[in-house]
């Protein structure tokens, strides 16, 4: 476990050097995460200027959503997204064969060998928001219960967007072409933007139990402002260990698919 | 020209089919996002609806919202910026042909092929949701061809964008600043009637409503003759004033592109 925390900040740090040369680069996407952001948040200003709750979610929740959102999908970016881009062309090209041949887990590898830190600027101004939210009348009484009951549930989250994501790229072993299939994801994922009660009921279903966007952005939220039950909490992390664990199991059988093409 | 777009039609159309999982799924990033949009606005309507908009008109505009959003989207940062980035527009730039017209055959395959999806999961999403239609035939027909300029102005400022690849590396974040106006301004977060005025009038002054917004306003019926034509004309203007800028940045950029790989 520490070995792997080790390599992780071998990559990060090697990031963080790649990027330096980059400087243009790295203003430009802070840049873009301010536009986004900003966008976001118009978006969600706007239906609050013609209501004054969606399904009893106040403006300073829905807010503390979007900087949950924005917070989760910072890590996305720093750590999954550019890895499995790669990925997927590791497949197509054979050059994959590089990474089978490290002594070390090859999900692990694949999942985080090039995390790409200019990410860590959404996760920096989705704190900003949670912060912002809490400041402009959230729900009364957050105390340390809450925020350990919001880092759990976020922690959760975290792992289970994780699972899904790996679980899809996984794909690629049968598909081959799917350079972008995180995109569509990431199109389900954007639905996390918006309490999962803003949505009818049957696509609560779907965003709880088929994409399970509801433990990553809307579950937290609810852990902060004192509206999750422990059951739900448990709920929350068996599904994590769940998704974590049908990840690898998918990874193997990927796996053992995987010929080396032309290399 | 015609029968050399035919040509890059076809063989475009054939090696989409061949990674047709890809390109369905593409095609889902036309539907996916507005139905987020679909679902808060429906819900916040509730039965008595807002702002003066029934639950069922919601749905109504945001279903014909994604039908032209996916007719009148641009793919051109992931097809003619990828060809300059890689060099692979060398070879196509001796050929006695526009590489343009091979990009907007792209274009077009791939929103040919897409409808197989939008159309079924647009129809799929109306019986679950139920939208309420106050519309005229003549008006629809007036959509569907303030869809084809939409396509045409959204193309021409897509290509623009992705012709930005001759001088910078990053035509992207170009890109991704303009889907955030786009997301804005196009009626996606909300139609535009409802926005604050800043923002409508910021909308009808770029070129944002006619490249998305106007059509659905039209297909929807919420336009008096005298709208349609102020749309049709901005529509009009805009596509002038796109067509030079792309000419000039299509010259420019060629004059300065050094062909970098091959």
């Amino acid at each position: 476990m520490l070995r792997y925390l080790a390599i992780l900040w071998v990559f990060v740090k090697n990031s963080m050097q790649n990027e330096a040369a980059y400087r243009a680069n790295l203003l430009t996407n802070m840049l873009l995460t301010v536009v986004g952001v900003t966008g976001s948040i118009a978006g969600v200003l706007v239906i609050y200027s013609h209501a004054r709750t969606i399904q009893g979610w106040t403006l300073p929740e829905t807010l503390a959503l979007l900087g949950v959102f924005t917070l989760m999908n910072g890590l996305i970016n720093t750590f999954i997204a550019p890895n499995l881009n790669e990925f997927a062309e590791g497949i197509r090209k054979g050059t994959l064969d590089y990474t089978l041949i490290k002594p070390v887990n090859s999900q692990f590898l694949t999942s985080f060998q090039r995390c790409s830190i200019w990410g860590l600027a959404d996760v920096l101004v989705g704190l900003g928001i949670v912060g912002y939210a809490l400041a402009s009348g959230f729900e009364q009484g957050v105390g340390p219960l809450q925020v350990l009951a919001f880092t759990i549930a976020s922690a959760s989250g975290a792992v289970i967007i994780y699972s899904l994501w790996i679980g899809l790229a996984t794909i690629a072993f049968w598909t081959v072409k799917i350079d972008n299939i995180t995109s569509i994801l990431q199109a389900f994922y954007n639905m996390g933007r918006f309490p999962v009660q803003a949505y009818p009921l049957w696509m609560q279903r779907v965003l709880t139990y088929v994409v399970p966007v509801a433990f990553v952005t809307t579950i937290p939220v609810q852990a902060l402002g004192n509206r999750a039950t422990p059951l739900l909490l448990l709920a929350s992390v068996l599904m994590a260990v769940v998704m974590l664990y049908a990840s690898t199991r998918l990874w193997r059988l990927g796996l053992s698919r995987y010929t080396s093409a032309s290399s | 020209m015609i029968s050399t777009f035919g040509i890059y039609f076809t063989t475009q159309w054939a090696s989409f089919l061949a990674y047709r999982v890809v390109f369905f799924l593409y095609s889902m990033w036309a539907i996916l996002p507005p139905l987020i949009y679909l679902s808060v606005w429906s819900t916040v309507a509730g039965a008595g609806g807002i702002a003066g908009w029934s639950k069922g008109e919601f749905v109504a505009y945001y279903l014909t919202f994604m039908v032209v959003n996916h007719l009148a989207g641009s793919i051109e940062i992931h097809t003619a910026s990828w060809e300059i980035q890689q060099g692979e527009i060398s070879g196509r730039l001796l050929l006695p042909v526009h590489p343009g017209i091979r990009t907007l055959a792209s274009n077009a395959g791939f929103k040919t092929i897409g409808m197989v999806v939008v159309v079924p999961s647009v129809l799929l999403l109306a019986a679950l949701f139920r939208p309420e239609f106050h519309t005229t035939p003549g008006m629809v027909a007036l959509g569907v061809v303030a869809t084809l300029l939409a396509a045409a102005l959204q193309f021409l400022i897509g290509y623009t964008i992705a012709l930005l690849s001759f001088w910078i590396t990053r035509a992207d974040a170009a890109d991704q600043l303009n889907m955030v106006l786009l997301f804005l301004l196009s009626g996606q977060v909300a139609p535009l009637v409802l926005l604050p005025d800043a923002l409508r009038i910021a909308a009808s002054v770029l070129p944002y409503r006619s490249m998305l917004s106007f059509p659905v306003e039209l297909i929807t019926g919420q336009l008096s003759g005298t709208a349609a034509a102020i749309g049709f004309a901005l529509q009009g203007a805009w596509l002038v004033v796109a067509w030079f800028l792309m000419r000039f940045t299509w010259r420019r950029g060629v004059r300065r592109y050094a062909a970098v790989g091959g």
